[in-house]
Order: structure tokens, then C-alpha cells, then sequence
């Protein structure tokens, strides 16, 4: 078998790995017209069971002898723990124990991160556990664990943070690795000097929540030295893997079971500090455990996308085409150091331009460390660079949407030095314009369309890039059985984007079997075959190519059996519409289910992923215009029209794809108009941790959009198809900027664009 | 109270490790043996906590639940939702904020959506509750999850037993609302995967059908 290197990008990290290429490659659908399940809207295969209410999710799971847990949190933003005082707690009725640092040997949770850390560096950090018999019990213990903290100064304004005398959140400084990541090609300066014009700007995102509406937590139970974890995961083998590592076990002692999610986003892609809690808790006592987070924890301690500060600076010729292109950027990584603090992919990469340098510093904050939330980093990065295009277009007289094609990279990704698979951007660009109908919509000079009374109407763009293309490690098994029937076992988490759905279209396309005689099991670690995770973008091209090669394992091993019938040489078996025939003779051939009734066991075909083409890039793009009314009495922005074009390569599930779709502007709108986490700078304390002040998109929100799929095959796969999870919720915020800014004459430079900032912004243009 | 063998102080005590770092904790080594298994601990209070603590009240209620009549004896600071999940083992309904916030917890009360998570059990005394689990038969499903189904009104699914119910509930209330009025029949239910715009096109179709 051969291994070669390839590249993976996922989440925007770029890994090169060393993988088997596959020898059962499935040949790709590259050139296939006629399908018979694939691209036909079809509904889920798990939907009934999550419509009638017996999905079992996390927080329902009930084990005999089962206790409760809840954690006891810092009120402080940085503190030491002194001493704990846990005898009231104890003496609740049903309180059994209490856990914390100074009880437990010290559990590395990650790095020089611990499941209960002496030292707390943000209001919400884990001090201790309570564990009852009852949820009830265990808030009630809760509120009684004393805790004697030694406060100390914190941080908690980015800008603050990089003072020299700010206080320290970790001992090196809050400076991550001390300096800024600086990344450079052409000659910036020579750029500069060369342009016409300079345009700079700055621009501000805030932190925003994943408000999964499942909060985190796990159930934890040993038998004996086995361990079975119910976890509410996007990846069960990495909550596996963390929860092996923290407890110093062998991996194939760890079950990890999600049969449904309510929700991830990036939040859930490992192990969780409750997980580990609970792990801990149900050794000591022998009994199951489960820890299940309030909403208040949700908003204080599971991550979120970082705030950013962004100063961009653009030279520019009269033309229009870019000289220079400079982001300096301040992103807040919180307490610890996460993995998406760098936020300079679409500066370096969605214009072409010969002279880029990103600088970007991580800093530390008296916050919660941030994660991954849908299009990490890049859907930050979009808002500056995205934002700075449309001043430039006003400096220059130009429209937006012309300046952004006089910059188009149709010599393929400019870092890499790749050409791109396959690229939808111009094509959803033009397309996007015209069925907004942009050039009648938008105002030639921001803010001068004809008010109506005190409405005023604007339309604005954005557009995208992210890598989509997934790749190895992903695996499955399918098992097609002499009834004709066929199970895909694979341990892939169904966030509700459709994953097991996917799975039995791909199987029942490869293999001619009606999609009601297959099913998917993707509920545990134990005995399913290996999955990186949902997350990234990564799962259709990734698991689907999997599956597809799984399946053609299987079609193969049957086809053998063909060929011993028909008494013809294996290589001359053709199969097509559930028949295997000797080429030329179709109606000589014979049924898959006349031939699997000739095996007495499942035929087992097995798949992974291979590698990515290394003669280019797979990368997902689109744009969205949208249209609003603002109305300049109360700053009230409404969208009045929004149009999505995409490309996703082949569209493998239209129903889906296009839920897929209205999610994510859902989460898009929520950025660029309503959320924000606000933190009281006296005390540190975030004081948006509820529904009520953390404001998501309602139902009544809901503007109309118009989804387009532009019309694609990718060649990167063997299922031609991008993954789409997470574009379409990065072009949404900054075209709702652009699109005020349309509207009123005025760029608003810090999200989310709410009716306050449109009214100061409107006082400062009648004072100019 | 006299009390014979270990109590859980001294149980807690021997498990604790005395010395736990103050400050720097040098790369934590989690040590299996160092863990006791055996018998459970003793739970019985030594005494009731002075100050929050406060014993519980229970009292008797009668609620019909997908046309069933229960007879329960609850905390009075219970909630319907943990009445229906813990008591009656109903999952199907779920808890997202626990804080009448998020509407994932709606059921119907004599055909009224109300948030179970803010309703005390006690208060729903004499009442009628409908939950996702009492509109199927359990083989066929109710028109509005065909519906739910066929227009992919759902994702991840954890708020569609809210969504569901609460659509009932406002068609139930108004038959002949109008498609303006129908850009509020979900209003009170959060969805982070975003579907509204086809639960929308359920809560349309069938108040058409309803109005036909």
C-alpha cells in the first residue's frame, strides 16, 4: 500500500500528514450524469425520531445508581484558591461529595491547564464539584462550598492587556509568545510607495456565543477499568482520545457514546473539563455520574469566537487594483492559549495583491480561553478586509462589486502557490448582483439614495473564502446483508446537518439499494470505525468519499461473486440499476439481491479517505448581498432582502444543503446585528448570560433570503462535493455593514451594528 | 444521631490528598490507585446546614398528561419540565435555559403553550398537559411533524418539541391568523441552527389547511 504525504486544511489550520492511499479507491462521479439518489431532496433518516421527541440527547441520558453534578465557578476574574470549605455543602441531603484542588491529586486537563486550577484566570473557571443524588441537591451543595480566594489584579480590554504594566494573566506575560506572528511576502513598503491612493481603517468584532441550546455535559460510568462516556460531542474519538490521555488509560478501554447533539458550532469538538470532572467523581464513588451545565455556565466557561481589533491599511492604484495590503491585528485568546487566533487568511488570501503582511498578536485576558465557532478566525478576518474594500470602492468612485472582480485571484490561492479546484466566486458575485439588482439598489454615493420619510434603503456585499476540502482521517464500514438490507457504521456525529443522511444516499447511490433498506449507526467509538470529527467544513468531503469507497469495497467483493456466476473474468463485470452484467450483455445479467441471497453472511466492504490532490486546493466561495431599510429616528436596521450564492461543488442533498444554508445566515445576522458580550470592566464579570441580554436572531427575525447554488463539480474528491457548513454564515456580517453604510453615507466599523451605533454615527455625519 | 463506621467526613478525608499545591502544581500525575472504590458512603446528614438549606416541601397534585390522569406527590419547587422529564420519565421535552428565556420546553396546558421550566408543578394542579410525546399514536405522526419532516423544519432537533407544540398551541388559538399574524407563532422559541424560515413554511401550510 502507498503513503504519501498530503496536505489538510481544517478550521484553518494547514497539517501535512503521511496517509495510505486507498486501494480501493472509488472512481470519481466526475463525468456521471444519471443519478438516482444523490442530488435528490431527501429527508432525514434520524428526522422522526428528532420530530416525536424520543431523540435521546446527553441530557437524557439516566443510568441506575446515577448521580448529579454542578460546578462551583469563580465569581472572581483572577484569584488563588486558598482554602475550600465544602462541610456545609456536605451536609445537604443527597450531597455525597464534594471534589477541588484541594482534595484531588491535580489533573492535567491540558498543557499547564488543570480540571480545577489553583490558580482561577476568569470569572466562571472551575473551583470545585458537588455531587448528589439529585440535580436539586447538588445546586442547593453548590451555593454552600466556602471558598476563601486570594483576589488578584486582572485584565480584561484587549487593549489594556498589552500595556507593559497590565496585570499578568499568565506568568510569561500577556503577550502570546511574547510577540506578534508577522506574515510577509512581496515588499510592503515598495507596495505602498507604488499606489495612488492609501486608505486605512479600523475595524472591531465582539465576542459572540455558540448558544447551543443543548448546554455541555456528559454522563460518566466505569466497569471496572472500562469507561463509557455519553458525551454531547462533535467528535467522539477526540473526547476518546482526551479523556485517555487525562486519565492515563488505553483508548480502546473508552466508550464514547452521541446518539444525538443539540447543537456544537465549534463548541464541543473535545474534551470537556465536566467530562473529566465527571470521570473523576464516578471512580471515586463507583457510581455513574452526570454533569450537565446551566445556561449561565454556557455563556462563562465553553468558549466562543474571539473579539478582535483590526487595523487594515490598503494602497491602491486609480484602477483599483491593489499594491499593498497591511492587517495589524489584536485578538484575545483568553486564560489559555487556544488555536484560532489568526485571523489574516482573507487579507492574505481572497485578493490578488503581490505585497501582504499580516501581524497579529494573541493576547491574554482575565476571560474564558476562546474556541472554534463556525468559520473560526476567517469569519473575524472577512469583517476588516471585506468592510475595507467598500471604502475603497467610495474613495475611488467605484462600484464594490466591480473592485472586487478587478481583484479577482483566478490564478488559484496566492499563498499556496495552487491553483484552486475549482473557484464559484466571480459566478456568485454576478449572480448575487443581479437577482438583488444591485446596480439599481445601490446608492452610486453611500448615503445619498432618496429617503422615505425616515427610512433610507441600502444594499451592500460580502464575500468569502474558506478551506473546504477536508481529508484524511475518516473511515467507514458497511455491512450489506443477504436480505438485501445495508448498515454504515462509522463513529461521525449527525450535528443536524444531515451526516447520517449523507451516508445512506452515498451508499445507496454506490450500490443501487433503496435508501429505506439502509441504516447508519454513528453513535459510538466502540466497534465503528474512525472519524476526525463534525467540524470544519469537513465532513462531506471528507466521511462522504469514505463511505463511497466503503460501499465500492463492497460492490467489489459482490462483483466476484458475479463473475463466478455469469463465468466471465472479474475485470469484465459492469454494474449498473442494481444488475451485474458481462459489458454488452445487460439482459444476461444478475439482480444484487439474487446475489447476496447466495451469501450466508453480510458482505463487508471497508473505506477511508485518501489523500487530497496535491495539484490543488480544495477552497469554498460565495457572496451575499443584502438589502436593508434603516430607519434614522431610531437607527432600527432591517433587512429587507438577502441573496446567498455559493458554491458547494456537487450538491449531494438539495433539502438539506439549503437548511444548511438559512442556519448559517441565521448565525451570520447574529454577528453583524445583535450579539455582543459585554463584560462589566469594574468587577470582570460577563454580565450577558442569559437569553435575555445575549441576544440571538428570534423566528421573528427571520429575513427573506434567496439561496443559489452555483452550478459545480469538484474534481478534488471522488464525490465532487465542497463542504458547506460553515460558509455561508461568513459574508453575512460584513454585507449587513456594507449595507448600512450604503444606506447612510456613514461606515460603521464596530459589530455588531446596532440602532445606537446607526444613530451616532448619523449625529456625527449631520455635525460634519 | 449515633452513627456506627465511617462517617463521610472521615471518608472524604481518606481519599483527599493533603497535600495538594498551593501555586505552581508541577505536571499533575493522576495515580488510579490512589482512589478508593468499596462501600458507598454514609449520606445521612449530621445535622441540617444553618443558613440557606431549607427542607423541602411536598405536596400531592393531579395533572392529565397526554390524556392520562397522575397522581404525583412533588417538591413545591419543582417544575413542570422536571415533573415531566424525572417523574414521568416524558424526554421529549427538553431544557435548554431553564429560565423562560428560550421556549424549548413548551408544552401545551388545557391547549395554551406555556414554558415548562417556569411553570411550578404545583400550579398546573387540575390541569391538562400535552407534550411531543401525546400527539402521535407512536406509529403514525401528527400532520404538523409530517409537515415538520417533509419541509425539514429542524436540524439538530433539540428545540422542535418546542417548536412543535408551540405552532399547535397559537394554530389551535388562532385558526384564521393571517400570514402577517404567522410571522409570530414560533416568536417565542429559539433555534441556533437557524430554521426558522421552513418552520415558517410549515406554520403557513398548515393554517392554510386549516382555513380551507
Amino acid at each position: 500500500m502507498a503513503f504519501v504525504k498530503t496536505l489538510v486544511v481544517v478550521e484553518g489550520h494547514e497539517e501535512f500528514m503521511v496517509v495510505e492511499v486507498p486501494e480501493n479507491e472509488a472512481p470519481s462521479w466526475a463525468n456521471k450524469t444519471d443519478f438516482d439518489y444523490v442530488g435528490k431532496p431527501t429527508p432525514r433518516i434520524d428526522g422522526v425520531e428528532r420530530i416525536t421527541g424520543k431523540a435521546m440527547y446527553t441530557a437524557d441520558v439516566n443510568l441506575t445508581g446515577m448521580l448529579h453534578g454542578k460546578i462551583v465557578r469563580s465569581p472572581y476574574p483572577h484569584a488563588k484558591v486558598k482554602g475550600v470549605d465544602d462541610s456545609e455543602a456536605l451536609k445537604v441531603p443527597g450531597v455525597i461529595a464534594v471534589y477541588h484542588c484541594k482534595n484531588t491529586d491535580p489533573v492535567a486537563f491540558e498543557g499547564d491547564n488543570f480540571i480545577f486550577n489553583p490558580i482561577l484566570r476568569f470569572v466562571g473557571d472551575e473551583v470545585a464539584v458537588v455531587i448528589a443524588k439529585t440535580e436539586r441537591a447538588a445546586r442547593d451543595g453548590r451555593e454552600l462550598v466556602k471558598v476563601d480566594y486570594e483576589v488578584l489584579p486582572f485584565v480584561v480590554d484587549t487593549m489594556d492587556a498589552v500595556k507593559p504594566d497590565a496585570p499578568k494573566v499568565q506568568p510569561k506575560g500577556n503577550i502570546v509568545k511574547g510577540k506578534p506572528t508577522v506574515v510577509t511576502r512581496g515588499n510592503l513598503e515598495a507596495g505602498f510607495a507604488s499606489a495612488d491612493l492609501i486608505v486605512e481603517g479600523t475595524y472591531s468584532t465582539p465576542v459572540v456565543h455558540h448558544t447551543c441550546l443543548e448546554t455541555h455535559g456528559s454522563v460518566v460510568s466505569w466497569d471496572g477499568d472500562n469507561v463509557t462516556v455519553y458525551d454531547t460531542t462533535q467528535s467522539m474519538y477526540r473526547v476518546q482520545a482526551g479523556f485517555a490521555q487525562t486519565f492515563k488509560i488505553p483508548s480502546n478501554q473508552v466508550n464514547v457514546i452521541c446518539n444525538y447533539i443539540g447543537g456544537g458550532f465549534g463548541s464541543k469538538t473535545g474534551l470537556g473539563k465536566y467530562t473529566a470532572m465527571a470521570g473523576l467523581a464516578s471512580k471515586k464513588l463507583g457510581r455513574p455520574v452526570k454533569i450537565l451545565l446551566d445556561r449561565d455556565e454556557e455563556f462563562l466557561a465553553t468558549g466562543h469566537r474571539p473579539s478582535t481589533i483590526q487595523k487594515i491599511k490598503a494602497g491602491v492604484k486609480k484602477d483599483g487594483t491593489l499594491a499593498a495590503l497591511s492587517l495589524e491585528a489584536y485578538v484575545p485568546t483568553g486564560a489559555y492559549l487556544g488555536r484560532f487566533i489568526d485571523i489574516g487568511r482573507p487579507v492574505r488570501e481572497l485578493y490578488k495583491c503581490e505585497n501582504v503582511e499580516t501581524k497579529i498578536s494573541g493576547v491574554y485576558l482575565n476571560l474564558m480561553t476562546h474556541c472554534a465557532m463556525r468559520g473560526p478566525a476567517s469569519s473575524e478576518g472577512m469583517v476588516g478586509i471585506e468592510c475595507m474594500m467598500d471604502l475603497i470602492a467610495t474613495k475611488l468612485d467605484m462600484d464594490p462589486v466591480e473592485l472586487r472582480l478587478k481583484n479577482y485571484t483566478d490564478i488559484g490561492d496566492q499563498v499556496k502557490n495552487l491553483p484552486y479546484s475549482s473557484k464559484g466566486l466571480q459566478e456568485s458575485l454576478v449572480y448575487g448582483a443581479e437577482k438583488s439588482d444591485w446596480k439599481n439598489k445601490r446608492n452610486k454615493k453611500p448615503g445619498e439614495g432618496k429617503a422615505n420619510g425616515n427610512i433610507v434603503r441600502g444594499i451592500g456585499v460580502g464575500s468569502l473564502l474558506w478551506g473546504a476540502g477536508g481529508g484524511p482521517p475518516s473511515s467507514a464500514e458497511v455491512f450489506v446483508y443477504p436480505d438485501g438490507t445495508l448498515t454504515v457504521r462509522s463513529a461521525v456525529n449527525d450535528l443536524g446537518q444531515g451526516v447520517r443522511t449523507l451516508a445512506a444516499i452515498i451508499a445507496a447511490e454506490e450500490l443501487h439499494i433503496p435508501i429505506e433498506k439502509i441504516s447508519v449507526i454513528a453513535n459510538e467509538t466502540e466497534g465503528s470505525a474512525y472519524d476526525m470529527g463534525s467540524f470544519g467544513s469537513r465532513v462531506t468531503p471528507s466521511f462522504g468519499p469514505a463511505i463511497r469507497n466503503a460501499a465500492y469495497d463492497a460492490k467489489m467483493k459482490i462483483a466476484k461473486a458475479a463473475a463466478a456466476l455469469l463465468d466471465i473474468p472479474e475485470n469484465e463485470v459492469q454494474f449498473e440499476k442494481g444488475v451485474f452484467f458481462k459489458a454488452g450483455e445487460k439482459d444476461n445479467g444478475v439482480k444484487l439481491e439474487k446475489l447476496l441471497k447466495t451469501f450466508n453472511h453480510p458482505v463487508v466492504g471497508s473505506g477511508f479517505r485518501g489523500p487530497n490532490p496535491p495539484q490543488y486546493v480544495l477552497t469554498s466561495f460565495g457572496a451575499q448581498f443584502v438589502e436593508v431599510e434603516v430607519n434614522t429616528d431610531t437607527g432600527e436596521v432591517k433587512i429587507v432582502n438577502l441573496v446567498a450564492s455559493h458554491d458547494a461543488g456537487r450538491v449531494i442533498n438539495p433539502l438539506l444543503i439549503e437548511s444548511q444554508l438559512l442556519g448559517a445566515v441565521a448565525l451570520g445576522i447574529g454577528y453583524g446585528q445583535y450579539e455582543e458580550q459585554f463584560v462589566d470592566p469594574a468587577t470582570g464579570i460577563p454580565v450577558t448570560v442569559d437569553f435575555a441580554n445575549y441576544k440571538i436572531p428570534t423566528y421573528a427575525d427571520f429575513p427573506k433570503v434567496e439561496p443559489h447554488f452555483v452550478k459545480q463539480v469538484d474534481p478534488a474528491n471522488n464525490i465532487n462535493a465542497k463542504g458547506f457548513a460553515e460558509p455561508p454564515c461568513m459574508p453575512t456580517a460584513p454585507a449587513i455593514a456594507n449595507a448600512v453604510y450604503n444606506a447612510i453615507g456613514v461606515p460603521i466599523t464596530d459589530l455588531p451594528v446596532t440602532p445606537a451605533k446607526v444613530l451616532k454615527a448619523l449625529e456625527v455625519k449631520r455635525n460634519k | 444521631m449515633e452513627k456506627k463506621g465511617t462517617t463521610r467526613r472521615d471518608f472524604i478525608k481518606a481519599t483527599a490528598t493533603g497535600a495538594a499545591a498551593v501555586g505552581i502544581v508541577s505536571a499533575g500525575a493522576f495515580d488510579p490507585n490512589s482512589l478508593e472504590f468499596g462501600p458507598q458512603p454514609v449520606i445521612a446528614a449530621e445535622e441540617p446546614p444553618k443558613e440557606a438549606y431549607r427542607e423541602p416541601v411536598y405536596e400531592q397534585i393531579q395533572i392529565t398528561v397526554n390524556g392520562t390522569v397522575r397522581n404525583l406527590l412533588v417538591d413545591t419547587r419543582e417544575s413542570l419540565a422536571e415533573v415531566l422529564r424525572n417523574h414521568l420519565h416524558l424526554l421529549g421535552t427538553k431544557v435548554a435555559c431553564d429560565h423562560s428565556e428560550c421556549g424549548a420546553c413548551t408544552v401545551l396546558m388545557d391547549d395554551t403553550p406555556v414554558y415548562s421550566c417556569s411553570t411550578l408543578a404545583v400550579k398546573a394542579n387540575g390541569h391538562k398537559i400535552r407534550t411531543i410525546e401525546g400527539i402521535s399514536d407512536g406509529k403514525i405522526m401528527h400532520d404538523l411533524q409530517q409537515k415538520f419532516f417533509d419541509k425539514d423544519a429542524y436540524q439538530c432537533g433539540f428545540c422542535t418539541s418546542g417548536q412543535i407544540m408551540a405552532m399547535l398551541g397559537f394554530l389551535k388559538k388562532y385558526p384564521n391568523a393571517s400570514e402577517e399574524d404567522l410571522k409570530q407563532s414560533n416568536a417565542g422559541n429559539l433555534c441556533r441552527c437557524g430554521a426558522y424560515p421552513n418552520i415558517h413554511k410549515v406554520a403557513l401550510e398548515a393554517a392554510k389547511e386549516k382555513q380551507k
